[in-house]
């Protein structure tokens, strides 16, 4: 599966509604990329987001995703899609009535993982990873809101995806935490792991290199040009 | 008996256990069925079966009690905050189902093997909404509102839901950015904890069997859920058109989209619901559209749509409409009715397959899921019968009563509307499905007032009619089928107002009224008029009723123009406690009403009245019109005048009465 890209798109389209979201996207991303999809709120990146995590189908093409492919996925197997990939939110989306450790092993009891010594050093490992490796008894409310985005990309970790999709990670962060993520996520990228952002925020494109696609009219195109 | 001694242990009421399991034939699946209770009221029902690979959990409200119009849009608010908090619950953290929250609940579907973990996310965000989310819902609702809302198809929905069952009822509730924008995150909370509580609630889960009930994490989230009093509200019952009514609305391309409605008074456990729902097999199977037979506690009905071109979609409702004509004159023959009845099986037995349809099948059309479960589908269906059929069609389909909704090129969607509806009957409405005015701007600076003052000059002068002390007017009545009345009319204008109807010189009925009073008198028996029917016999008490509006508690409007093909008409609305009453239509040129149109209640739904007033003649230098006919309920009524007496003697004690 390595010789393969993680991500290709031909053709692709979204449609809502009767409505064309995105039309004509050809897209190929490999492993190790850090790639940013920027745009104006509503020119389709979180809908391509969704397409890449199953929760939107195509409406049109063709599509692979880590080697599951888009077009014929169902409601019986996207579950296999889903673990293989990372997904990180500018919400965070933590489950609020249990701790950062009891988040993490809520996930892994639902990928299969019995209770024991591997699951707790998975988590353990998890947390250590983001920086909060003395924190896992704090419930999420007691966190601060970049801890809060380190414990959602820690859950992302869980089950080592190759691919990390994150939308809008610090969209809800001041820039110095803002910093901390984006470090964060270009150490994931160092170690061969593949991310792909959507974000606003200019800044991290310079700060931080890496492939950008641009979403307008419907449309994606890949662009040198980092707008200022 | 594992689940049921699971659900003892975890302190549910067993209610009933049942353990079906379905014969094996034609692909038949099994299904195991178990119900409890729990304590807070909450019933939970266990379908499972081998032949499930995903796993399917349904939560339906019997919503009677919870439907109620609140400020427009809430529950939809609620809706939508519940999917985003379930969309970054699922999401977040790997798991996945599909789901949809509906008028009366939600559903979800997944993957088997983690449904306790993400069907616990369901549950714990039900009972622990984020009304931090709302915010960002309501600005992605309001963003995407075009995208959504003006697809042709959806706006006929919208339109034709608006009009079966009106803005007051929650099936009819439009709801608009400006709705969205007035809503907060308190009423979305607030209408969740109001209407969703256990005590009407009933939590369904269809999974494989390796599940053995209802799992622990899920009931340990609802047991300490309170139940609560449930208040019936007071809902307004839809009511049908008299006539075929139709709505337009302007779209791009080329295709007309249709919509056609139809209420059915019929409950879902009446037992001509079989009858009824073995009979939507022939009505879809008649035309190109797709037709069905919705039956709802709350408001059965039967609905189509079609799409295509006008001449498409003319030929599919035109089908539709003979298929439930014909299905009036005739029983089908015994040989149709089997294949009905088998088509039906193969539906309901293919529905056993998916875990969710099963779920609705289970919860929608128990008596079906038991048949089929049971192998007594042919002893279920036997009391059907070709006579049957033809009954139901008799008492339940109205293809002259159809509402009409289509959205298109406005020439095209006006030629499907009046290809079946009568003008008067047809409405124009916008993209929002919002009704738009059928008439033209009015002349600058012009009011109500300036239109009736000049109707009453062209009849001979506001201040002829102002020395009027009392009239009396005779002449015949002619009703549809030929009958012939005497009509006598008396009134001495401030004291009172009589009408009586005769038949050979027989008083058959009268209606007298005094200022803010009346009597209707049937073959001699009186009664007092309600308000409603007193206001229709109030204009009797004034020489120039139209100009009475102070005393009548009317305001009038001049709203628009009507173009007629030989002239223009001003369009005067009356209208009471901010509801209209009347719409007259008097003619630009001569100034003389010609027209008005009334919207009323009858005992058995709303009525439209139109009269016309035509023969206008001179009686002692006034004008009145001696030809007045009255068309409502399809039923035509011709008030002829041979005389009008202004001023004539008038006996004042027949106005009074004990």
């Amino acid at each position: 599966m390595n010789d393969l890209p993680l991500v290709h798109i031909e053709n692709g389209g979204v449609t809502i509604a009767e409505h064309a979201v995105l039309q004509d996207v050809n897209l190929t991303i490999g492993a190790g990329e850090l790639v940013y999809l920027i745009g104006k709120t509503g020119s389709g990146k979180s809908s391509l987001l969704k397409c890449l995590y199953g929760e939107r189908a195509l409406s049109h093409g063709q599509g692979t995703v880590c080697g599951h492919d888009l077009n014929t996925i169902n409601r019986k197997n996207v579950h296999t899609l889903r673990r293989d990939l990372g997904i990180v939110f500018q919400d965070f989306a933590l489950l609020p009535d249990r701790s950062a450790s009891d988040n993490l092993d809520f996930v892994l009891g639902a990928t299969g993982w019995s209770k024991g010594t591997a699951r707790e050093s998975r988590i353990q490992a998890c947390l250590d990873a983001v920086g909060l490796g003395t924190k896992g008894y704090k419930m999420p409310h007691a966190l601060s809101g970049g801890e809060q985005q380190r414990l959602a990309i820690a859950r992302a970790l869980l089950n080592e995806p190759p691919l990390l999709i994150a939308d809008e990670p610090t969209g809800n962060l001041d820039p110095e935490t803002t910093n901390g993520i984006l470090q964060l996520l270009h150490d994931l990228v160092q170690k061969d792991r593949t991310v792909i952002m959507a974000t606003h925020d200019h800044h991290a494109l310079r700060a931080y290199p890496g492939r950008v696609l641009h979403c307008s009219g419907g449309r994606i195109e890949e662009t040198t040009n980092v707008p200022s | 008996m594992k689940s049921g001694m699971k659900a003892l242990k975890h302190g549910a009421i067993t209610l009933a256990f049942a353990c079906l399991i379905l014969t094996p034939v034609r692909g038949q699946v099994a299904v195991h069925v178990a119900t409890t209770e729990e304590p807070n009221g909450l019933k939970c029902v266990h379908l499972a079966s081998d032949a499930y690979e995903t796993a399917a959990l349904v939560m339906e409200w019997t919503f009677k009690p919870a439907l109620e119009v609140e400020r427009t849009g809430t529950g939809e608010a609620w809706a939508r905050t519940l999917s985003a908090q379930w969309a970054a619950d699922t999401v977040g953290t790997g798991l996945h189902c599909h789901w949809t929250v509906t008028p009366t609940g939600f559903e979800a579907q997944g993957d088997a093997a983690s449904v306790v973990e993400w069907g616990a996310l369901l549950l714990r965000g039900l009972r622990s909404p984020n009304s931090a989310l709302w915010q960002n819902v309501q600005a992605t609702w309001i963003d995407g509102w075009g995208a959504s809302y003006h697809v042709p198809s959806t706006v006929a929905e919208r339109i034709l839901w608006t009009e079966m069952f009106s803005l007051r009822h929650p099936y009819g509730e439009r709801v608009l950015p400006s709705n969205i924008e007035a809503i907060t995150a308190s009423d979305v909370i607030s209408h969740g904890a109001a209407y969703w509580h256990p005590n009407n609630g009933l939590l369904l889960l269809s999974s494989p069997l390796t599940l053995e009930g209802i799992p622990e994490p899920w009931t340990e989230i609802l047991t300490d859920w309170p139940a609560r009093e449930i208040k019936k509200p007071a809902l307004p019952l839809p009511s049908r058109p008299r006539q075929i009514e139709a709505f337009i609305a302007e779209s791009g391309g080329d295709s007309v989209h249709t919509a056609v409605g139809q209420l059915l008074r019929l409950k879902p456990n009446h037992p001509d619901a079989l009858p009824m729902l073995l009979m939507a097999h022939h009505l879809d199977a008649a035309s190109s559209g797709s037709c069905e037979v919705v039956l709802d506690a709350l408001a059965s009905r039967l609905h189509f749509t079609v799409s295509g071109t006008s001449s498409d979609a003319i030929g599919s409702i035109q089908a539709l409409q003979e298929a439930m004509v014909g299905s009036t004159r005739s029983a089908p023959t015994k040989e149709a009715l089997t294949s009905w009845k088998q088509s039906a099986f193969e539906e309901t037995t293919a529905t056993l397959e998916s875990p969710l349809a099963a779920a609705h099948l289970f919860i929608h059309r128990p008596k079906w899921f038991q048949a089929v479960a049971d192998g007594e589908w042919n002893a279920f269906t036997a009391s059907v019968r070709p006579n049957d059929i033809q009954r139901v069609a008799i008492n339940y389909l109205r293809s002259e009563n159809l509402q009409i909704s289509v959205v298109g090129p406005l020439d095209s969607a006006r030629a499907v509307a009046l290809a079946f509806a009568d003008a008067q009957f047809l409405g124009l409405y916008d993209k929002n499905a919002e009704a738009l005015s059928p008439y033209g701007p009015v002349p600058d600076g012009m009011t109500a007032l300036d239109v009736i003052r000049a109707h009453y000059d062209a009849c001979g002068g506001e201040q002829a009619f102002a020395a009027l002390k009392s009239c009396r007017r005779e002449g015949t009545m002619e009703a549809s089928g030929g009958m012939i009345m005497d009509v006598l009319a008396e009134e001495v204008y401030g004291v009172g107002h009589r009408t009586a109807i005769s038949i050979d010189g027989r008083v058959m009925m009268e209606n007298v009224v005094q200022p803010g009073e009346g009597r209707s008198l049937q073959m001699g028996r009186p009664r007092p008029m309600p308000d409603v029917e007193y206001r229709r016999y109030e204009p009797g008490l004034y020489a120039a009723d139209m100009l009475a509006l102070e005393e009548r508690d009317l305001t009038a409007g001049l709203i628009g123009t009507y173009q007629r093909a030989d002239g223009t008409e001003w369009v005067v609305e009356l209208n009471r406690d901010g509801t209209r009453v009347q719409r007259l239509f008097f003619d630009a040129r001569t100034h003389l009403l010609l027209r008005s149109e009334e919207h009323r209640t009858g005992p058995t739904g709303p009525v439209q009245v139109f009269v016309a007033y035509d023969e206008y003649q001179e009686f002692d230098g006034l004008q009145y019109a001696t030809k007045i006919t009255r068309l409502s309920n399809n039923q035509r009524m011709v008030l002829t005048l041979e005389s009008v007496e202004p001023n004539a003697r008038v006996d004042k004690s027949q106005f009074e009465w004990e």
